[in-house]
């Protein structure tokens, strides 16, 4: 496949920022639900976070551009990127949408401790800050991926 | 993406401009290589300056370089 090395570097980053949030959750997920988010072994994992994701953005650029300098973006990258940039937003303002409404929905619909309440199955998903946290990066990262795709699928197809 | 309804003759103008290369076309509108490749096949609509620019390049009116088949049957029914 011959790739252009800002489709290239779109690529890297696409790859990374899924493992680099695949990394954050898998941690996240692992520690106690009610962990403060101002707490050692959250400082912890966000640290690792932060240098990880600086060595890689290094390292990408590395790879993609070598000892050339990068390309400034003209007129095509700027429209492809606003055009791939309002994919990514309609993606997260529904995300976010879709997740205040689980969210609410998780504490049941209804009256609270009234007949009229309807218990959900999602009653037994507590939210802790943690786990918000854990579905904001979520939703991030979906947004992120839809950006980086739409702007993968504009320069393949042109635009 | 469908292709724009705009044609060029870019392609042409380059043969006749000494075989001028994309790259060396791009440096002198400074844009990248990938980008006046979509141009060239009307795959991407430059914007009304950078069209300004390419036509200067070979030294030509805009029109000659880029063509709007559908302003051209519209301005028949006009007249």
């Amino acid at each position: 496949m011959d790739l252009s090395n800002r489709a290239k570097n779109i690529l890297g980053f696409m790859i990374f920022e899924t493992l680099l949030t695949a990394y954050f959750l898998w941690h996240a997920y692992r520690l106690p639900a009610d962990t403060p988010l101002l707490s050692e072994p959250m400082f912890e994992l966000v640290l690792a976070i932060t240098i990880y994701s600086i060595i890689g953005g290094i390292l990408i650029s590395a790879i993609v551009h070598g000892t050339k300098k990068a390309e400034t973006a003209d007129e095509r990258d700027k429209n492809i990127e606003a055009k791939a940039d309002g994919y990514a937003y309609r993606t997260l303002v529904w995300s976010i949408g879709f997740f205040l409404v689980f969210l609410y929905a998780s504490q049941g619909v209804g009256i609270p401790d009234s007949p009229y309440q309807i218990k959900t199955i999602l009653l037994s998903f507590s939210f802790t800050p943690l786990r918000v946290l854990g579905a904001m990066i979520f939703i991030l990262w979906v947004s992120e991926t839809v950006k980086y795709a739409v702007q993968l699928r504009l320069y393949r197809q042109g635009y | 993406m469908t292709k724009t309804n705009i044609t060029n003759q870019i392609r042409t103008l380059r043969f006749f401009a000494d075989e001028m290369s994309q790259a060396a076309l791009a440096e002198k509108i400074g844009v990248t290589r990938q980008t006046v490749m979509a141009i060239e096949a009307a795959k991407y609509s430059p914007s009304l300056e950078l069209a300004f620019k390419i036509a200067a390049v070979f030294g030509k009116e805009l029109g000659e370089v880029f063509e709007y088949p559908q302003g051209k049957q519209s301005a028949k029914r006009d007249a």
